[in-house]
């Protein structure tokens, strides 16, 4: 999937920021990567993990 | 004593020699700052340097001394602090013009607690403008490695790697994100270790990810590390998901052997067509000594680690780009180019691939942990290469797709996996290249386990003589 500079432009403009067109160029080219590079990811728990993105509380209160 | 003796000497032993009274405080901050003085222009580890505070608290210290008052286990000891951590009355700014201003009323906990221990706060270091990876220049200055005043020393906690490498201070507080101690500790060699994520209180501490940030100690010993974490780890009211049992003693469990033990080599994190052929081969030396030690070593797979890259570049750029959601609308030409165009990506992440990054960690964490149930420790290098000259720093605008991959979808960066995973890490010097450039061998453990990681370090680092070697400058 290639992502234009224009439709990054639209994505921006519905953030509320502003970009000048060297900014826009570059983000597009990071943008484009990380989608691409995230769409590579397949695995058959990710519908069914919880998503926690730290440790159980009580974990970490225990250093179990 | 001889000033120049204390070139190398390790922050206990430096304490030691202060109870002893045979060192003065004031003698030994003096001593520091002067070095400071001579070594620092050429490289730029400090931000701020706090002589006269520095001074007139090294002339308590004395006076404790003296009256034979009860005295912390870093009693004078003069301590570097990177400047993403908030010091009472001294300048924070993070690396970035922006905050230049910004004189905080409180320390961090961190601070607060080694300054309790007897540290003293002699100046605050330099680092990527708000912690963020490279890029853009240094906005106080490029700082250069000891080794090889050519090169650098990656980031963000460069100036604390640097000073302590080059005994600019004795012992420093870095943050690692995702590799932030780490990577500059090895590329200057001496020890820098990540904690367990909720283990050391972040209270105090400019974020960058708020699920991944954590502080750590960046020494030139492993034992002096332990007393650190000794100091600064345990639960902080202040940040309610730091850890609540006691600290262990970790300067209690330094000991010879390693019988007993298992550790893995991680094949993603040796292969050959990432790794710098020479720092392969000291990390492989470094593998047959902790054999040599008594533990069993073999070879692991888990292909996940070659995933991670750009899970972790969607979560720190997202949460990044929450953080400074004011700066971008309101100084974006304030932010170095590179920083503002990572914070405007990151800003227009969709949902469904934050969403899908969490989830990707949660099963990275989750595979990474079962690793631990069947082995004690993992290995690796710390870093794919040694220090890099530093024209060849990543700085400038990015042109193409393909360098947009190179660039920031960083190659099998060996630091990654436990910040990700919230697991611990520590970074000992294993050798040199055939240009004298240090390179860094990777312990890690399971969470929390905090004291086995020391035990594996310090056995290792007892038997070699690299933490020993300092750089001439």
């Amino acid at each position: 999937m290639e992502l234009t500079n224009q439709e990054v432009a639209i994505l921006a403009r519905v953030a509320g920021l502003e970009m000048s067109d060297e900014d826009l160029k570059e983000v597009a080219f990071r943008l484009e990567v990380m989608l691409r590079k995230m769409d590579t990811i397949s695995h058959p728990d990710l519908d069914v993990i919880t998503p926690l993105p730290f440790l159980p509380f009580e974990e970490i209160r225990s250093g179990r | 004593m001889d000033g120049e003796q204390l070139v190398g000497v390790s922050a206990i032993e430096l304490a030691q020699l202060i109870v002893a009274k045979e060192l003065s405080p004031v003698e030994a901050m003096r001593w520091y700052l002067d070095r400071i003085d001579r070594l620092d222009p050429q490289l730029s580890s400090y931000i701020t340097v706090c002589r006269r505070e520095a001074l007139q608290s090294a002339l308590k210290a004395e006076q404790a001394v003296v009256r034979g008052d009860s005295l912390g286990p870093l009693h004078g000891v003069p301590l570097g602090v990177k400047d993403q951590f908030e010091t009472k009355g001294i300048p924070t700014t993070a690396g970035s013009r922006i905050l230049a201003d910004n004189v905080p009323d409180e320390d961090a906990t961190v601070v607060a607690r080694l300054k309790e221990a007897g540290a003293i706060v002699i100046g605050k270091q330099n680092m990527t403008a708000f912690a963020s990876g490279l890029g853009d220049r240094f906005q106080y200055g490029d700082p250069r490695n000891p080794w090889d005043l050519r090169r650098t020393a990656s980031g963000s906690s460069t100036g604390s790697a640097i000073a302590v490498s080059a005994s600019l201070c004795a012992i420093s507080l870095g943050e690692d994100t995702g590799g932030s101690i780490r990577l500059p500790a090895a590329l200057t060699g001496i020890v820098g270790l990540r904690p367990s994520w909720g283990l050391v209180s972040r209270h105090g501490i400019l974020p960058v990810c708020w699920s991944m940030d954590t502080a750590g100690p960046m020494t030139r010993t492993v034992a002096d590390a332990a007393l650190v974490m000794e100091v600064i780890a345990g639960h902080d009211r202040k940040d309610p998901l730091t850890a609540g049992f006691p600290v262990p003693k970790y300067t209690e469990e330094l000991s010879g052997s390693l019988e007993g033990l298992s550790f893995g080599v991680l094949c993603e994190l040796t292969d050959q067509r990432f790794v710098d052929a020479e720092v392969l081969r000291a990390v492989e030396m470094a593998v047959k000594e902790i054999e040599n030690l008594g533990a069993v070593v073999k070879r692991v797979s888990l292909p996940l680690v070659a995933e991670i890259e750009p899970v972790t570049e969607i979560l720190c750029g997202s949460s990044a780009a929450f953080l400074h959601q004011e700066l971008l609308r309101t100084r974006p030409g304030d932010l170095g180019p590179s920083r503002r165009r990572r914070l405007l990506a990151g800003s227009l992440i969709p949902a469904q691939t934050l969403e899908k990054a969490t989830r990707a960690r949660a099963i990275f964490r989750q595979e990474w942990q079962k690793l631990f149930l069947r082995f004690d420790g993992l290995l690796s290098p710390t870093t794919v290469s040694p220090a890099v000259f530093a024209e060849d720093e990543q700085i400038g605008d990015i042109t193409s797709r393909d360098e947009a991959e190179e660039r920031f979808i960083w190659h099998r960066s060996p630091t990654m996996g436990a910040a990700l995973a919230g697991t611990p890490a520590i970074t000992v010097p294993c050798g040199f290249n055939s240009e004298n450039l240090p390179i860094g061998l990777q312990i890690m453990t399971d969470r929390f386990q905090e004291a086995l990681m020391f035990k594996a370090a310090y056995a290792y680092e007892q038997t070699t003589l690299w933490h020993e070697r300092r750089p001439d400058v």
